[in-house]
């Protein structure tokens, strides 16, 4: 059983990496596109590259590059462990610091995914607890339905995934339209939402989560590979006034 | 070694050939006696060299032909001897001779002939020979001619070749030198291109570098100035606020040393004015003394009034002052005082500014409170029982309630079961019942079955007795017979078997009147068992009317939990509504950046760019925070130092100038030196960064000029210089040379009209003047003219082109040469047109 087990595990750990290079290079181009259309650098500060089909424009401004390496590079340790739930961009008010945006990328590990729940379910009997453990027996039921259905499905192509891929950019750009405008100076911040057993280097440290004060929030499409699904969500503050 | 019957055949072929000779005019006429010259016109061989006929003479002209003859014999030499004899006339010894090579036999046999025929055939022979030799000077005159119009035409031929030749090499010579020269004219003229775009570039660069250098100077300058006033406004600014601070300081002083200056130049003056009194009164005395008129006395006298009611004036200003000095004294009091109360007032309100975040706070906990008692008191409002106070009553009810829910929910399933138990009871009696009633019916049916059995064994019998009677009365009537017949034998024999017959009979009615018992017995078993039946049926119903009430008893309290159940159906709904809203709720937080710090973390990398910008603000801060701190301690020294100079009174005011000097020393503290440096290093900072900034730009405006520049030319065909003042420099992609292009300036106040002001070569400028007239002067239209232009050079290159093409079709050596030269061109053409 072992010997046969081993090559599909060899397997998924090739795919597992594969799935990771597909995710961090979305975020790299999905961070370098909302960098350009939510003004936080100057239009000078990237240039145009053909990716997915699409006109993508990434910085060419060195610090910034050298700075997303470094985030993507922790990110891809993280995924490669399982360890990542959320990655989020925050952009934040230079004068206030008050965050303005988030946009959330929630990463689902699809392959393990009912195992985890099916542990969590057991464990709910104290009674004034129920309320939650039924909520997380709704989600259980919805992710297994959702599950469930997808493990006979076929393997995706890469072109399907860079079909969502290139689906969710575009959408991302589109939301540009309906994004509050950001007129004043703004900064941003990448923020990662992990396992708490996770390993965390020097270079980084717990932090606040920016959280968005009255927020308006639009959920984005989704994309999947054959063992991740990311979620995109955004979440804005409305104006005060309004 | 020829043989002597092979020389006619000679002599014909030799006499054959100048008839050959003159129809085949020289080009070849012997076939292998002809050889070419290096320059391919044909010679005659050197076997038949032409010097060779006009040497010979008529006559040897065999000479040749017959050496072999001569040697070849003895008796040849005779008739050769015989022939030289009669060689005295040409054609008599060729045709001798003739004849002697057709007939040699013959004519030694002559000798013997007769004179008459020999003189006969003599002259025969000498006609013919006549004859013979005519013919042939004819023909050699013939073929002297012949050959000299060929020795002629030879030397004619000669003489061309040679002009041939010579032409040749001369054109050959001019081809190699024009060659060169082209060669030469084409790399001069690369060389021109090459070093003039090469200057072009390099003065493009260095006029670019020193607009940029110029420009960078500029922009140096001006920061530089923006920085320096900016500086020295700050400190403008700062010094401002001091002075503005040591007035108001000044001015406190000098209106309390006022005050008390005024207050001791009273009193001089009163101490002058009793100095004076004095005086006053010795001099009345010494007037009284003296004596000296009274006028002097009453002027002394008015005097002194005069001056009693200044001083009295003086004393009560004197008073007014003092009055007012302790009243100001007593108002600095209450100054003071209100300070301290303004200080005491602030405290408390800052901890009111405090107690007000705390109440803000505290109302919006409330809020949420309030909110959440709304949520339970919504969730509970159709309960009628709002009358929760804490969620823990509340949840201790819950759970009771769910406890009795969990209660009834048994007894529910006790009473459902039980009621099961009963429907299976109710069933097993029905089926009972009906068993019973089929029962019944089968007994009926067997009741009825019998009795009509018991009927027709009646009539059976009846039908036997009726039998009986008439079987007797004829056994009467027999008897009677046989008494009358035969009388006695038979009578025993009879009787027994009457009384067999009867016994028959006998058994037959018992057996029928056991029958009939058996069916009186059935019918009375039957009318017992329905009796039975009747019983139990009454037995049942009572049994089921009994199970019947405690059933409906059952359903009556099955009914009762249904609805209490249905009541805690709906209560669950409403839960399920009030949880879905705090889904909600909960996907709205977590879509906010709500996390579960119990099993996941958020981190953040350190070096992040707003983290980076939060730490200049947070240097900011403290260095205005540290700047702040040591201009308070500053006040606070000067405000010390006052006091002190309070003390010292008028003698400091002296020195109170220079005091001020001292300490504008340490006025500015060394903190906001260091704020105004690290404001300096920012801005610096921002500054490279506007650099890097503006670079980029600029490197992007190039390249998009550039690329505007290039669709320019290669749609409109003119390369487009901007030169100084803002001219504009246009040379055509057609133009050879780089001189020829036209300069526009804008027009006047710059309306966005051009004019044309020169052009590089004024040749080049005359030769365009009358379509510049047309198309500029009359129609008033640059583009139109420019356009002109453009096609005259497109049209003057294909002319150009099309000349050249028919030069080397005309010239087929020069072809190459052409070919290379029109490729040459075109591509060069073809680079203009597509890259610079």
């Amino acid at each position: 059983m072992q010997q046969q087990q081993r090559p599909t595990n060899s397997r998924n750990q090739i795919t597992l990496r594969g799935s990771t290079k597909i995710i961090v290079e979305f975020f790299e181009y999905c961070i370098n596109s909302l960098l350009f259309q939510r003004g936080l650098y100057a239009p000078e500060y990237f240039k145009m590259t053909k990716k997915y089909g699409l006109n993508m424009l990434v910085t060419n401004d060195p610090e910034v590059k050298s700075h997303m390496r470094e985030i993507l590079k922790q990110v891809e340790a993280w995924l490669m462990a399982c360890k990542v739930e959320k990655l989020i961009l925050a952009i934040k008010s230079k004068e206030t610091m008050t965050v303005l945006e988030r946009w959330q990328f929630d990463i689902h590990n699809t392959k393990d995914l009912s195992s985890n729940f099916s542990a969590t379910t057991t464990t709910s009997t104290d009674p004034f607890s129920r309320p939650l453990a039924g909520q997380e027996s709704i989600s259980t039921t919805a992710t297994s339905s959702l599950s469930s259905p997808s493990k006979p499905k076929p393997e995706k192509t890469e072109k399907e995934i860079q079909t969502e891929i290139q689906a969710i950019l575009r959408q991302i750009t589109a939301s540009v339209s309906f994004l509050p405008m950001l007129d004043e100076k703004c900064t941003w911040t990448i923020l990662c939402q992990t396992e708490k057993d996770a390993e965390v280097p020097a270079t980084w440290s717990d932090a606040d989560p920016h959280l968005v004060h009255n927020a308006e929030q639009v959920k984005l499409r989704s994309f999947s590979t054959n063992l991740h699904k990311i979620d995109a969500l955004v979440a804005y503050r409305l104006n005060d006034d309004l | 070694m020829s043989s002597p019957t092979s020389d006619p055949d000679l002599v014909r072929r030799f006499m054959n050939r100048p008839i050959h000779s003159p129809s085949t005019g020289g080009s070849n006429p012997g076939g292998a006696a002809v050889v070419r010259t290096p320059f391919g016109e044909k010679k005659p061989s050197s076997t038949v060299t032409p010097t060779t006929p006009s040497r010979l003479g008529p006559g040897s002209a065999f000479q040749p032909t017959w050496s072999g003859p001569e040697n070849a014999s003895p008796a040849m030499s005779l008739v050769g001897q015989y022939a030289n004899a009669s060689n005295r006339s040409p054609a008599a010894t060729a045709g001798e001779q003739d004849q002697e090579n057709q007939y040699p036999s013959s004519r030694i046999r002559t000798r013997t002939i007769e004179p008459d025929e020999y003189e006969s055939t003599r002259k025969k022979l000498r006609d013919t020979q006549y004859e013979l030799s005519s013919t042939k000077t004819e023909l050699e005159r013939k073929i002297v001619t012949m050959e000299q119009a060929a020795r002629e035409s030879d030397i004619l031929k000669r003489k061309l070749m040679a002009r041939v030749d010579s032409l040749e090499s001369d054109r050959r010579f001019l081809y190699e030198q024009e060659k060169s020269l082209t060669k030469k004219v084409q790399t001069l003229e690369e060389d021109s291109i090459h070093s003039k775009t090469a200057s072009n570039e390099i003065i493009k660069n260095l006029r670019d570098e020193n607009m940029s250098i110029k420009d960078r100077l500029s922009q140096l300058q001006e920061e530089s100035r923006e920085k320096q006033s900016e500086l020295t406004q700050r400190v403008r600014t700062l010094t401002a606020s001091l002075n503005h601070q040591q007035q108001t300081l000044a001015e406190t002083q000098d209106s309390s040393h006022s005050q008390s200056s005024l207050v001791a130049e009273k009193h001089q003056k009163l101490a002058e004015a009793l100095d004076r009194i004095m005086e006053l009164e010795d001099q009345n005395r010494q007037l009284k003394l003296n004596t000296r008129g009274m006028e002097d006395v009453v002027r002394v006298q008015k005097e002194l009034q005069n001056q009693v009611a200044y001083i009295k004036q003086l004393e009560g200003t004197n008073r007014q002052l003092t009055a007012e000095c302790k009243h100001l004294k007593d108002t600095y009091r209450n100054v003071e005082v209100l300070k301290e109360e303004k200080l005491s007032l602030e405290q408390k309100l800052k901890l009111m500014d405090d107690l007000r975040v705390k109440c803000g706070k505290f109302e919006v906990q409330n809020g949420v409170l309030l909110k959440e008692k709304e949520q339970w008191a919504a969730f509970l409002e159709k309960s009628d029982r709002t009358d929760f106070n804490s969620p823990y009553e509340l949840a201790k009810t819950v759970a009771t309630l769910r406890g009795d829910k969990t209660a009834l929910m048994e007894v529910r399933d006790e009473f459902q079961e039980a009621l099961k138990a009963r429907d299976a009871y109710i069933e097993q009696v029905e089926q009972q019942l009906s068993e019973l009633k089929t029962r019944l019916v089968e007994q009926e049916e067997i009741c009825s079955k019998q009795s009509s059995i018991a009927r027709r064994h009646e009539m059976t019998k009846d039908f036997a007795l009726r039998q009986v009677e008439s079987l007797k009365e004829q056994l009467k009537s027999y008897d009677m017979e046989e008494v009358q017949l035969m009388g006695g034998t038979y009578e025993n024999q009879k009787n027994i078997r009457i009384e067999q017959l009867e016994k028959l009979i006998q058994e037959c009615q018992s057996k029928l009147e056991s029958m009939a018992a058996t069916a009186n017995r059935a019918t009375e078993e039957s009318s017992v068992g329905s009796a039975a039946t009747l019983a139990l049926l009454q037995t049942i119903q009572d049994q089921s009317s009994v199970s019947f009430n405690k059933l409906s008893a059952e359903k009556q309290a099955l009914v009762e939990s249904k609805l209490a159940l249905h009541n805690e159906l709906e209560l669950l709904r409403k839960e399920n509504a009030s949880l879905d809203a705090k889904v909600l709720e909960h996907e709205i937080a977590i879509g906010a950046g709500a996390f579960n710090p119990a099993v996941s973390r958020v981190l953040e990398i350190k070096d992040s760019p707003a983290a980076r910008y939060q730490a200049i603000r947070q240097q900011m801060l403290d260095a205005l925070k540290e700047e702040n701190a040591a201009l308070l301690q500053s006040l606070t020294d000067l405000q010390q130092q006052q006091p002190s100079g309070h003390i010292f009174g008028q003698q400091q005011s002296a020195f109170g100038d220079h005091e001020v000097a001292l300490q504008d020393k340490n006025v500015v503290p060394i903190a906001s030196y260091n704020r105004l440096l690290g404001d300096f290093k920012r801005l610096q900072e921002e500054f490279a960064d506007n650099d890097k900034r503006s670079k980029r730009l600029k490197q992007s405006w190039t390249l998009k000029a550039d690329e505007f520049l290039d669709a320019v030319r290669s749609l409109l065909g003119y390369k487009v210089n901007f030169l100084d003042n803002g001219r504009v420099e246009l040379i055509s992609v057609y133009n050879a040379e780089e001189q020829q292009s036209f300069v526009f300036t804008s027009g006047q106040n710059d309306e966005g009209t051009m004019q044309l002001v020169g052009s590089g070569s004024q040749k080049y400028m005359e030769e365009h003047k009358e379509s510049f007239d047309h198309w500029v002067n009359q129609l008033g239209s640059i583009p139109a003219f420019l356009s002109r232009v453009t096609l005259d050079l497109v049209e003057q290159q294909a002319h150009q082109l099309r000349e050249e093409q028919q030069q080397h079709d005309q010239h087929p050596p020069h072809y190459r040469l052409f070919q290379s030269l029109a490729d040459d061109d075109d591509t060069q053409n073809s680079d203009m047109m597509v890259d610079p």
